[in-house]
């Protein structure tokens, strides 16, 4: 029989730890990467609300594994209950580990109870994208809210996250704001645990 | 993740040696002839259509490419005059100048065509014409809501271009 005899070369893959891998990426190759995403999806909708959600999806696959991986790598496997904890963790550690800096801001919606914001001076994906006046309000930005989508979603936070322009005065390019509003489920969860 | 390649535009931009608006006209074509892009600035005397002005300035280009290519003393292989050459084959000619204004030129390896159009008394624009193709590269091939072959359309390029030239000597 093939192999009898031979010393075993390797062990179970599932018991080799798994690789911090390589730090460092090609700016210009995620770039690329992104721009082709974002044509092949033009080719295969109608609409600009259709394109935005194909992009969501696309992310919330990323986030279903950032999310995984993270609490394995970073946190030694704890799991975040808290509303305020998970936030945070959205916060910094996600985006230190995709785009290399902590957000810019992180604070809580005025006007209703469940919703808090995101911001960031430039998302990484959409610094070499400009929106031509015919797309209306596209952002390629829905990527990233649907990364944020996915993290939430596969910690047990419901929500319904978009990506907003918001411009600001004295710059050219406008901020851009995830906006995160909470299912009803997750806020009477944290009110129950005080 | 760290990103790198791209925290600062590469070649870093030549240092501005006076400020004002020194450029008068800017064409962007491709390798088929197409204007993906004309910006003007300072133009006050405009004798033809835009159609006419872009197919005589595109002409022109190749003709005086040919001309100088097939005049280059130091090259032995010439080729027959008229037959067209390929981007980056022979001998590269860069600017021109007349007593009004200075045109100067560059080429990248794809057929991308670079004119500037500036007062008489510029330097050497090489530099700025290099950092200019890498900001088309970085802003206009890298948008994925443009499509290689039609007209430039991207707020952000105009604005970063208008910005460079007007701190260009």
């Amino acid at each position: 029989m093939i192999g009898v005899g031979k010393m075993k070369q390797y062990t179970n893959v599932l018991d080799r730890p798994l690789s911090k891998g390589k730090q460092e990426v090609s700016l210009s190759a995620f770039a690329f990467l992104f721009s082709e995403l974002v044509q092949y999806n033009q080719t295969q909708v109608d609409n600009i609300a259709e394109l935005e959600r194909r992009l969501e999806d696309a992310g919330y696959a990323v986030g279903a594994r950032v999310l995984e991986l993270l609490c394995h790598r970073e946190k030694g496997n704890r799991r975040e209950t808290r509303l305020l904890g998970i936030l945070s963790f959205v916060h910094s550690t996600v985006w230190k580990v995709l785009f290399g800096k902590v957000a810019d801001s992180l604070e809580k919606g005025t006007e209703h109870e469940d919703e808090y914001m995101i911001s960031e001076k430039e998302l990484l994906v959409n610094r070499f994208i400009s929106i031509p006046k015919d797309m209306g309000t596209f952002n390629c930005g829905a990527f990233v809210a649907g990364i944020v989508r996915g993290v939430l979603d596969n910690a047990g936070f419901p929500a319904v996250v978009t990506a907003h322009f918001v411009p600001v005065e004295g710059q050219q390019r406008p901020r851009t704001t995830i906006l995160i509003k909470f299912a009803e489920e997750v806020l009477r969860r944290e009110a129950r645990l005080g | 993740m760290q990103f790198f390649g791209g925290s600062e535009i590469s070649p870093s931009p030549p240092v501005p040696t006076a400020a004002g608006n020194n450029a008068h006209m800017l064409y962007v074509f491709n390798r088929n002839g197409v204007c993906l892009l004309y910006r003007e600035w300072n133009r006050p005397l405009k004798t033809l259509s835009p159609q006419q002005d872009h197919k005589l300035m595109f002409g022109l280009l190749f003709s005086l490419k040919s001309l100088t290519a097939k005049m280059d003393p130091t090259s032995a292989d010439k080729g027959n005059l008229g037959v067209p050459q390929l981007p980056g084959q022979g001998c590269s000619f860069h600017s021109f100048r007349t007593n009004t204004y200075k045109l100067s030129f560059m080429e990248s390896p794809s057929g991308i065509k670079i004119i500037l159009v500036t007062h008489p008394r510029t330097g050497d624009l090489r530099e700025s014409l290099k950092y200019i193709y890498n900001l088309y590269v970085e802003y206009v091939v890298k948008n994925p809501l443009y499509s290689p072959g039609n007209p430039i359309r991207s707020d952000l390029f105009n604005s970063t271009l208008d910005q460079y030239v007007r701190g260009l000597g």
